[in-house]
C-alpha cells in the first residue's frame, strides 16, 4: 500500500520539474498551478469538495449529501467506508493518511475532509 | 514404479500447465519470482507439510529458512529491510506457499497482517524499532484480536487498557491467535476508557501467558494459542495509531492483508487439488479406462479448473488493485477471499471424492487440503460476514438502501 503512494508522489515530483512541490496548489493534479490567492484556493475547495461529494455519492447508500452532513454520527458509513474515503483521497490527491492524521475532525464531513485535503497539500486556511 | 512415476509427473505438470492464464498478466520479474518460490515449496514444503500436521508444528529451521528468503518481510520497503516487492508478488508467494502448506501460510499472513498495519498506523519510532526485525523474520508477529466471547462482533471485546503514568496496564484475554505459540510480539486490540486500541505487546512481558491450543481440524502446524494478560504492564509509546481508531483504521489494514494472503493461499490450496485430481484421473484404471474418461469425474475436474483460474484472476485483480492503491481494493479483497476459499472447500471435497478411500487417509494430501479449506472460510472474516459486506457494497452502489 504505501509503495503505490509513493509511486503517486514520484509521479507528481515528475510533473513539477521547479521543485515547488509543497507549495500552494502545485501538488494537486488536475488543478492549475498559479500564484498563491484566495481564488485559487476556492476553486481547489470547490474541486475537491464535489469530487469526494461524488465518490462517497458512488459508494454508500444516499442520493444527497450536504456539506456539514455528519458521516460517521449518522451511521450512513461504515468502518470499509472509512479506510475506502482514505485511500480514495490519497490516490486522488497525492497524500499519505499518517498516524498524525488520526483525527475524527479529518473525516467528520464533506467540509472537513475537504479542508484537511487542502491543507495537506499546503493550502492555508482562507 | 519408474514409469508409474514418470506418467504422475507428466499429469502434473500437464495440470499445473492450467495455470497459465496469469502468465500474460505478469510481468517476467513477477513470473520468474512465481517459479522461484514453487520451486522452494516443492523443496522445501510439499515433502514435509503432513508430518508438520500431525506434530502440529512447524519446526524453527523452516521459520528461519523463509525468514533468510525474504518472504517473512517481502512486501515491506527496504528502507526497514524488506524486500519492496508488489502485491503482486506478495500474492504469487502466498499462492505457491498455500499449494504446499496452509500452515506455513499462516505465519506469512500474520506476519503480513502485523507489519502492515504498524507501516501504515506507527509512528516514526515505533516503524524504525519494530519493522526491520520483523522483514528479516528475526521476530515473528501475531494479530491478537479475536477473544472467546468476540469474534466477529469485535466491537463486544473485553480486554482493556487503564492508563497509569507513561504506560498501560492490560488486562484481557485472546483465542484462536496464529502463530501465538512463537511470535515474539503481539499487535492486542483492546479498549482504553471505552475507546478501542491498538498496542505492541512483547511476548516476555511479565503477565503475559501463552496457552497452546492443539487439536485443530485444520492449521493444526499454524501454532494458535489463547493469550492470557494478568496486569500486563505496557510502555504508552507502543500504542499503535490513535485511541479511538483501532477498529476503524488500524485492524482492517491488517486484516486487508490477512485477507489478500489467505486468497491467494486458498487459490494455491484450490491448485493442489486440482493437480491431485487431473493427476489421479489420469493414472488410475477403473475397469478397461481411466477415471478421466468417467463423466462424473470429468464434471468434479471441470468445475475445480474453472474454479482454479476465475480465483486466480480475482486474487491477480486484487493485488494488482492493492499495488494502484484504488479505493476499490478492499471489495476486491473480499470478493477473492470470499470465492477462492470457498472453491477450495468444494476442490478439496471433490478431491477427495475422486480419490476415493485413499483420499480420507492421512497420507493423501488432499485429506489435509479437506481439513485446511474449511478453515480459510472462516478465518479473517468468515464466508457469512463476507457476503453481508459484499451484499451490502453491491447494493449500496446502485443507491438501493441496506442499512
Amino acid at each position: 500500500m504505501n509503495s503505490a503512494v509513493q509511486t503517486t508522489r514520484s509521479n507528481v515530483a515528475d510533473e513539477d520539474p521547479a521543485g515547488k512541490g509543497n507549495e500552494e496548489g502545485s501538488r494537486i493534479p488536475g488543478l492549475p498551478r498559479s500564484p498563491s490567492g484566495k481564488s485559487m484556493r476556492t476553486e481547489a475547495e470547490k474541486e475537491i469538495r464535489e469530487t469526494v461529494r461524488d465518490f462517497i455519492l458512488r459508494s454508500i447508500s444516499i442520493t444527497k449529501l450536504d456539506d456539514d452532513d455528519n458521516l460517521f454520527e449518522s451511521g450512513i458509513a461504515n468502518s470499509l467506508f472509512a479506510v475506502q474515503l482514505m485511500t480514495f483521497i490519497e490516490k486522488s490527491y497525492a497524500i499519505e493518511v499518517g498516524m498524525d492524521d488520526l483525527d475524527i475532525e479529518n473525516f467528520r464531513s464533506l467540509n472537513a475532509t475537504t479542508a484537511f485535503v487542502l491543507k495537506k497539500n499546503g493550502w492555508r486556511n482562507g | 514404479m519408474g514409469d508409474l512415476h514418470g506418467a504422475w509427473s507428466a499429469a502434473v505438470t500437464q495440470a499445473t500447465g492450467r495455470n497459465s492464464c496469469m502468465r500474460h498478466l505478469l510481468t517476467d520479474e513477477q513470473e520468474r519470482r512465481h517459479k522461484d518460490f514453487k520451486a522452494f515449496v516443492a523443496l522445501n514444503v510439499e515433502p514435509f507439510a503432513g508430518q508438520w500436521d500431525r506434530e502440529q508444528r512447524i519446526p524453527d529451521a523452516v521459520i528461519a529458512l523463509l525468514a533468510k528468503s525474504g518472504y517473512l518481510g517481502c512486501s515491506l520497503p527496504p528502507q526497514y529491510g524488506g524486500q519492496g516487492w508488489d502485491t503482486v508478488t506478495f500474492g504469487l508467494l502466498n499462492e505457491a506457499l498455500g499449494r504446499g502448506s496452509s500452515a506455513l501460510t499462516g505465519v506469512l499472513t500474520v506476519q503480513a497482517m502485523v507489519s502492515m498495519a504498524l507501516l501504515k498506523w506507527g509512528s516514526n519510532e515505533q516503524k524504525e524499532k519494530w519493522l526491520p526485525p520483523l522483514a528479516r523474520g528475526e521476530m515473528i508477529g501475531a494479530f491478537a484480536m479475536t477473544e472467546p466471547g468476540a469474534g466477529s462482533d469485535i466491537q463486544s471485546m473485553a480486554t482493556g487498557f487503564t492508563s497509569e503514568g507513561d504506560h498501560f496496564i492490560l488486562n484481557g484475554h485472546k483465542k484462536w491467535i496464529s502463530c501465538a505459540q512463537f511470535a515474539a510480539v503481539f499487535l492486542v486490540f483492546g479498549k482504553l476508557d471505552q475507546r478501542p486500541v491498538a498496542c505492541l505487546v512483547p511476548r516476555d512481558s511479565p503477565g503475559l501467558r501463552v496457552e497452546p491450543i492443539d487439536d485443530l481440524m485444520g492449521f493444526r502446524a499454524a501454532g494458535l494459542a489463547e493469550v492470557h494478560f494478568n496486569d500486563v504492564e505496557v510502555p504508552s509509546a507502543n500504542l499503535v495509531g490513535k485511541p479511538g481508531f483501532a477498529l476503524s483504521h488500524v485492524a482492517p489494514v491488517g486484516l486487508h492483508h490477512g485477507r489478500i494472503s489467505t486468497a491467494c493461499s486458498a487459490a494455491g490450496l484450490l491448485r493442489g487439488c486440482f493437480e491431485d485430481s487431473v493427476a489421479h484421473a489420469a493414472m488410475r484404471k477403473i475397469g478397461d479406462k481411466s477415471a478421466g474418461g468417467i463423466g462424473m469425474i470429468r464434471s468434479l475436474i471441470a468445475r475445480m479448473g474453472t474454479d482454479l483460474e476465475a480465483g486466480s484472476l480475482l486474487c491477480h485483480n486484487a493485488c494488482h488493485a492493492e499495488d494502484e492503491h484504488f479505493p476499490e481494493v478492499f471489495e476486491k479483497t473480499l470478493m477473492a477471499k470470499y470465492f477462492t476459499s470457498r472453491a477450495a472447500v468444494q476442490a478439496a471435497s471433490d478431491a477427495v471424492q475422486i480419490r476415493g478411500a485413499s483420499g480420507c487417509h492421512g497420507s493423501s494430501a488432499v485429506s489435509r487440503y479437506y481439513r485446511d479449506a474449511k478453515i480459510m472460510e472462516i478465518i479473517e472474516g468468515t464466508t457469512q460476514i463476507h457476503e453481508d459486506i459484499l451484499g451490502k457494497i453491491f447494493v449500496d452502489q446502485v443507491g438501493g438502501g441496506g442499512k
